[in-house]
């Protein structure tokens, strides 16, 4: 009887592991997603409003590198031209997604998904064999070094090594210090993914997001060929588009135009928060843009 | 009294040859020889970044390292190669990057048969073990002319004019002189069919740049060196990869990081010189903290100059071209 017991013990444990590991293996990702803009749709369509920092952790040396900045930078300093997004603000961008599942031919494991943006030729490697990532001293990349672990049915995913590129594309840096990390998560026929950035250098808590996408096979992405053109007829100095520290005209722009507080605008972890706006200071402007109750 | 002075001399002087071995033992515990690309290797975690072409025929370095761990990154290359040392290419003067010139030099072909140059400080325009140990002529200058703490220096060929070229290991080597950038002796060093440039510490990513104005150097200068390495540079597709850069310390590099330091030398300059202008002397600019946007990222959190040192020295860089 004890044998028995023990017998069935040990069989439904095997039978608990044998299913847990199917169902960690059992989510493919593997397809065409379309993104959904429901979220964040101003920012990541047209681009952010220059001087818009809201709602991102900034420290005081990131505002000061927006405030500095110059859009007339990514053009005129022609190495930019054909720069990709960095891969955690690339899950943000308008790209389509493909993700290809590839298997060890001997174990049929699973060894790595890889992703193909549909702008700039954007790929990606999510490493699944548990390899080590890459020492100090090695060469960044804007898409990084990508590993994941299955937590149940969601990937949970780390990526280290980026290259320096930003947090929004109006001038606020990340660092290339920078980490992240990202739990993939399917419902049905929706994507969702939810992305932790880490940013020692220009954030003072960690940023939150989410994107999600829809299946959609029917879509497929062409090659994406991007050559740089001179934007200004000579450079002679090679000239870095600036502005000097107080010197930036166009700072309040945003706020006013849409009836908003600077404190608001100029960003900072506690802009994050619903809180906020218990001491988010005085509304500027004439909301010029504003098509809200909220702004009269 | 004179007893126990004595005594903590001995103590001092044990603890500080006790810190140098953990330094020394901390150096070997972290490098490690990175392929940078084709016949480029990097030797990364001492306290500069040694650059080593391995080839068929020879071992090319930029650079030596401290000659404590010399026998560890040997070592590691003699895992990839047996070939002996053919050139040796100092970038500047700086006690970091020749502090293993004599030892390179006895790695060559004939380190069998000694060397036989009767002054191991003195170029002689040739090389007695069959090492070259090539600089820009302002390196020995300065090395003879001005004050250092450099003990000797082990030089064997300079150059004075804007490049230096030769061949080895099927592959054409071109140094160019950056003049007052850093120093106004630095070289960088272009494998051209590697593809990689090694840039002494005009580029050091993660650390203000030094701007040693005693040795020549100008921030104008430096400036003009990081467009020229940027002249130099093709990128592979979408800005990433193609040529790659070893900077005088910190990680391998390529096009786009060597813009963004290049963006901060630039823009920080810009704000300093604009102080200036409107009559800002050294302490009004100090005071309006024009890096402090950069402090986290440059300012010497990994060693390297801080931001105040910075600041000064492109402050009296700006003035010595102002006046």
């Amino acid at each position: 009887m004890k044998n028995l017991t023990l017998n069935k013990s040990l069989l439904i444990l095997s039978i608990t592991l044998l299913s847990s590991i199917s169902i960690a293996q059992e989510v493919d990702f593997s397809g065409e997603w379309r993104p959904l803009f429901h979220e964040d749709a101003p920012e990541r369509g047209p681009g952010p409003h220059f001087g818009d920092f809201t709602a991102l952790p900034i420290n005081d040396e990131a505002r000061m590198r927006g405030e500095s900045y110059q859009p007339d930078r990514i053009s005129v300093v022609t190495e930019y031209i054909c720069r990709p997004h960095g891969a955690d603000y690339s899950m943000r961008g308008l790209s389509y997604m493909r993700v290809q599942r590839e298997t060890d031919p001997r174990s049929q494991q699973v060894v790595a998904f890889k992703t193909r943006m549909g702008w700039n030729n954007m790929e990606r490697t999510i490493w699944l064999d548990g390899r080590a990532h890459p020492p100090a001293g090695t060469a960044h990349t804007f898409q990084g070094f990508s590993t994941g672990v299955w937590n149940g049915n969601i990937l949970t995913i780390t990526t280290t090594h980026l290259k320096e590129s930003y947090h929004r594309r109006n001038g606020i840096p990340s660092s290339s210090e920078r980490t992240f990390t990202e739990h993939w998560m399917l419902h049905d026929n929706y994507l969702t993914v939810v992305t932790v950035i880490d940013d020692p250098v220009f954030f003072t808590e960690p940023l939150v997001r989410t994107q999600d996408w829809v299946y959609d096979p029917s879509f497929r992405i062409d090659f994406f060929n991007c050559d740089y053109s001179e934007e200004l007829p000579i450079n002679p100095d090679n000239l870095v588009p600036n502005y000097l520290p107080g010197e930036n005209p166009y700072l309040t722009e945003f706020a006013e135009n849409y009836r908003l507080p600077m404190k608001g605008v100029s960003g900072g972890a506690e802009t994050m928060y619903p809180e906020f706006r218990k001491n988010m200071g005085p509304l500027i402007g004439d909301a010029q843009f504003c098509s809200t109750e909220e702004c009269d | 009294m004179k007893k126990i002075n004595n005594i903590i001399n001995g103590i001092m002087t044990l603890l500080f040859s006790m810190s140098l071995i953990q330094s020394v033992n901390a150096q070997e515990e972290n490098l490690s020889l990175l392929h940078v690309q084709d016949q480029v290797y990097m030797l990364y975690g001492a306290d500069v970044n040694i650059t080593v072409q391995i080839g068929e025929n020879s071992l090319v370095f930029v650079d030596s390292p401290d000659p404590a761990i010399i026998p560890a990154m040997m070592a590691m290359i003699r895992e990839v190669s047996d070939r002996p040392v053919h050139y040796l290419i100092t970038t500047h003067l700086d006690p970091l990057h020749v502090a293993g010139n004599e030892i390179i030099e006895t790695l060559g072909d004939n380190s069998g048969v000694g060397i036989f140059r009767p002054d191991s400080s003195v170029a002689v325009g040739g090389a007695s073990a069959g090492v070259t140990i090539l600089s820009h002529e302002n390196v020995l200058n300065r090395f003879y002319l001005t004050e250092n703490d450099i003990p000797s220096l082990t030089i064997t060929n300079t150059y004075y004019s804007k490049k230096k070229d030769f061949f080895e290991n099927d592959e054409a080597i071109i140094v160019y002189h950056m003049p007052n950038a850093h120093t106004d002796g630095d070289s960088i060093v272009y494998f051209r069919n590697s593809d990689v440039i090694s840039t002494g510490d005009i580029f050091t990513p993660g650390l203000y740049p030094d701007i040693d104005l005693e040795l020549g150097g100008s921030i104008n200068g430096l400036i003009d060196a990081l467009n020229f390495i940027l002249d130099l540079i093709v990128p592979g597709p979408f800005a990433e990869g193609g040529t790659y850069v070893v900077p005088g310390h910190g990680r391998i590099g390529d096009e786009i990081d060597v813009v963004e330091y290049r963006n901060m030398v630039y823009i920080v300059r810009n704000r300093i010189k604009n102080l200036m202008e409107n009559g800002a002397n050294l302490e009004d600019v100090l005071a309006s903290d024009p890096t402090f946007d950069y402090d986290t990222e440059y300012g010497g959190v990994r060693g390297g100059p801080s931001n105040i040192e910075f600041i000064r020295s492109v402050y009296l860089s700006l003035q010595r071209d102002m006046e």
